[in-house]
């Protein structure tokens, strides 16, 4: 049965087209995704899903399926990491904590939220995630503290030798960067 | 006079004070009241103290229906010296409160209820009971696992039990299970201390290869014909197999669901009981190798059917169910060799096949890759009839998904199902556990399979409604969970035994709550399945209710029969026997003067008799025509009083 005359083909369940991996990650942080009955708490408890795409029951089958989409959505950055549907889950599944999984998995493949990666260039930069501009040199003047405070802004060495191993992002792909 | 509350049920709805005091006003109305609750003790207690201090020698409730409490009030005129008879039960709840809304009309139609009900009270006539002798023994018919249990559990009370079956061994569709759900044990071996302990009880005999053909009687004294056919084995069989070593006739094994072979000559399993070998006489080509190889001479190709009489006391019917048969459903081409149900995935899984207990494609034998099972097929289906959900089916697919994976852990799995019920202890657990074992769970009832015609593949097609999706699973095998329907054989036996069946085809219960193991004939008790799907655990405990219920008739000795039954006026008979020809029960006779007789015992008081009599001479105790005209008389006047007030 072939569905290629159709623009989008019904996706077809044949052994070894799943993302094992995903499991696999899952799996290895000792959340079972299989014992999900997408009963939906997590979605009803999600503050973020209220104004956002964000589905958690959907994240999660689709990561128990292994459908690798799931990584390259943006859905998975909506989460603010509240820990509602991680407190309330009635399997008793770290869900949350499946969500950063899946975040780890997705940045090392290069798929990260634009706004993330950016945040994560200014940190290579500077050293700090808010930049220390004119308007915030002023009033640290104002305030009497050093112009430069004492962080990762003041030691450039340092700044950089971390911008060479934990801010080393996966180079970009996808189509949403 | 008693008018109850009963809490809100009746005073929620009508003005009881009304109505009570309005009965106050009645003729022959001594003391009239209302209560909160009559069925109270204190509301029994309240009755009692007024016929006490007010000397009544008649009673009236107007509450729930007589079926729920007559007996209550009943006993409590009895206790105080007066024959229960002489209690009148008045329906204002069920007739009255229960269906309707409108307070002013509900308070008026209990005020004529109440008024017929105080007219008829005056004539009613005291009835007596009578001592009837029972024969303590039963019947069970069906020996699979619930027949089993009752037997058992009658045996163990002493009272002898005659087992029937209809196939040539006993244990039922249990014996063909490869494991049982939730924990994962052999059947055979929980299963066989009781087959064991049936076979080999002193007080219970087993009739093999026999129906029932013919029950007449009534509760406590039944008459049931059993009809056996030939075994063309004799019981000094010692099962040594040879008789089928030399058979040239080999085909599929019906117990095996066709996953295994048998000869003409057989035992269904080497662990059947009895453990005689059976001849096929429709596949017997009459070689006649089995009868010169027996080394007890036990084959005899002689023997004809038999015909045995047994007098019963009850009779338990527990023939349980069938497999629903998919070949209807034409989009899951149960046809194709790769597709099969539940049922005969366990006898595949048995290592007495022909796969030796190995789970392989039935086309070609190759280990299965993929493995899709569908739910709910033929259950949960308006198409096919049955709208009810077999409530069995998930716990099996997770069953048997959970065999699969850990027989062929890299083979994936998958269920397509529209919900999973597994209520109760340790049933969510179970599904929990499945799921963790990796089955990949689909919530959606596939459209149809797609046989490749080239090659075995299978092709499901389903929606993943969690992620809105529609799918298509490539699949090595499909399994049907395929639901229980009532065996297809079961009208000819209801028809014998007078049982109502539900439209679903199953044996009507006579209360879904507080009667589920009771037939709606006294004496007849439903054991398991017959009375509707259910698994072993339930069916279990049915089947012990059903021998408690069977023994409670039994073990006094006799029946305390109410002879508020049918009675005939001599004077008025014509002696046309209209009577007897209508008679559902069979209970009317006819004596030596050539009148009707009414045979008590087996009379249900129906008053089919009375409506077909031309003369009025046979009439039923206490709904005398005399007496239902008085509260008729009763009700309408009433009414005219009303309509002149208006």
């Amino acid at each position: 049965m072939s569905s290629s005359s159709f623009p989008n083909p019904v996706r077809v369940l044949r052994r070894g087209e799943r993302d094992e991996e995903i499991i696999k990650a899952l799996k290895n942080e000792g959340f079972d995704i299989n014992a999900c009955m997408q009963c939906g708490t997590c979605t009803a408890s999600c503050l973020s899903g209220r104004w956002t795409a964000l589905t958690v029951r959907k994240v999660m089958r689709k990561a128990a399926l292994g459908d690798s989409s799931v990584l390259e959505s943006s859905d998975i950055w909506m989460c603010t990491t509240c820990y509602n549907c991680y407190d309330r889950c009635p399997r008793d599944l770290k869900v949350t904590d499946a969500i950063i999984v899946l975040r780890n998995l997705a940045s090392a493949r290069g798929f990260i939220h634009k706004n993330h990666r950016k945040v994560v260039q200014i940190l290579a930069k500077t050293g700090h995630a808010v930049p220390i501009n004119d308007k915030i040199q002023q009033v640290r003047k104002e305030l009497g503290l050093p112009k430069i405070p004492p962080t990762l802004a003041k030691y450039p060495e340092e700044r950089e030798l971390l911008a060479k191993t934990l801010f080393q992002l996966a180079p970009e792909e996808g189509d949403e960067q | 006079m008693f008018v109850c509350h009963c809490g809100e049920n009746i005073a929620g709805k009508l003005d009881v004070e009304e109505v009570a005091e309005f009965a106050a006003g009645l003729p022959n109305v001594e003391f009239s009241t209302d209560n909160l609750f009559m069925c109270s003790k204190q509301g029994v207690e309240l009755l009692k103290e007024a016929v006490r201090r007010h000397k009544l020698n008649r009673t009236v409730v107007a509450s729930c229906s007589v079926e729920q409490h007559w007996p209550t009030f009943a006993r409590a005129v009895e206790e105080m010296g007066l024959n229960p008879h002489m209690h009148e039960q008045v329906n204002i709840r069920e007739w009255v409160s229960w269906v309707t809304n409108d307070w002013d009309n509900a308070t008026e139609k209990a005020k004529s209820a109440v008024a017929a009900g105080v007219k008829m009270a005056a004539l009613k006539e005291p009835i007596e009971t009578q001592k009837l002798d029972v024969v303590k023994k039963v019947m069970v018919i069906g020996a699979g696992v619930a027949g089993l249990r009752a037997a058992m559990d009658l045996a163990e009370l002493g009272i002898p039990v005659v087992l029937v079956e209809k196939e040539p061994s006993i244990g039922g569709h249990m014996t063909m299970l490869n494991k049982t759900f939730p924990t994962d044990e052999c059947p055979m071996c929980t299963l066989s201390p009781l087959l064991n302990g049936v076979a080999n009880h002193p007080d219970i005999e087993i009739l093999t290869l026999s129906e029932v053909s013919k029950v007449e009687g009534s509760v406590g004294n039944f008459v049931v014909e059993v009809t056996t056919k030939p075994r063309y084995v004799h019981d000094n069989c010692t099962s040594c197999g040879r008789c089928s070593e030399v058979c040239p006739v080999e085909f599929p094994n019906e117990w095996d669901m066709g996953f295994g072979m048998r000869k003409a000559i057989y035992k269904p399993y080497p662990q059947a009981i009895p453990s005689t070998f059976t001849r096929d006489k429709k596949h017997c080509i009459e070689c006649g190798l089995c009868e010169i190889v027996c080394p007890v001479q036990a084959v005899d190709f002689s023997m004809k059917k038999e015909k045995r009489e047994f007098n019963v006391g009850a009779i338990v019917v527990a023939t349980g169910y069938e497999q629903y048969d998919p070949v209807e459903i034409t989009a899951y081409h149960y046809d194709h060799p790769n597709i099969i149900t539940q049922l005969e995935l366990e006898r595949m899984l048995a290592p007495t096949t022909l796969t030796k207990g190995k789970i392989l494609r039935p086309s070609d034998g190759k280990v299965p890759e993929s493995v899709v099972i569908i739910q709910c097929v033929g259950s949960r289906n308006d198409q096919v009839g049955n709208a009810y959900c077999t409530g069995v089916c998930c716990m099996y697919a997770l069953k048997n998904a959970g065999i699969i994976k850990e027989h062929l852990p890299n083979t994936d799995v998958y269920i397509c199902y529209i919900d999973i019920r597994a209520p109760g202890l340790y049933y969510e657990e179970y599904y929990k556990k499945a799921q963790e074992k990796g089955i990949i769970f689909i919530r959606g009832r596939p459209s149809n399979i797609e046989p490749d015609p080239y090659e075995e593949k299978l092709t499901v097609f389903v929606e993943d409604t969690f992620t809105g999706e529609p799918v298509e699973i490539e699949a090595d095998m499909v399994i049907l969970s395929a639901g229980m329907i009532a065996p297809k054989g079961f009208g000819k036996l209801g028809g014998k035994l007078g049982l109502l069946r539900a439209k679903e085809g199953f044996a009507k219960e006579y209360h879904i709550k507080m009667g589920p193991m009771r037939s709606s004939r006294e004496g007849v008790l439903l054991a398991g399945t017959i009375q509707g799907p259910r698994d072993i655990t339930k069916t279990v405990a049915h089947a012990g209710a059903a021998a408690s219920a069977a023994a409670q008739i039994l073990v006094k000795g006799f029946l305390e029969k109410r002879l508020d039954t049918a009675i005939v006026d001599k004077d008025l008979c014509i002696k046309c026997l209209a009577c007897s020809t209508v008679c559902n029960p069979g209970a009317i006779d006819v004596d030596v003067d050539g009148y009707a007789f009414v045979n008590d015992t087996a009379c249900k008081s129906c008053g089919t008799c009375a409506g077909a009599c031309p003369t009025g001479a046979i009439q039923i105790r206490n709904f005398r025509d005399a007496q239902l005209k008085e509260e008729v008389i009763g009700l309408l006047e009433y009414n005219r009083l009303v309509g002149a007030a208006q």
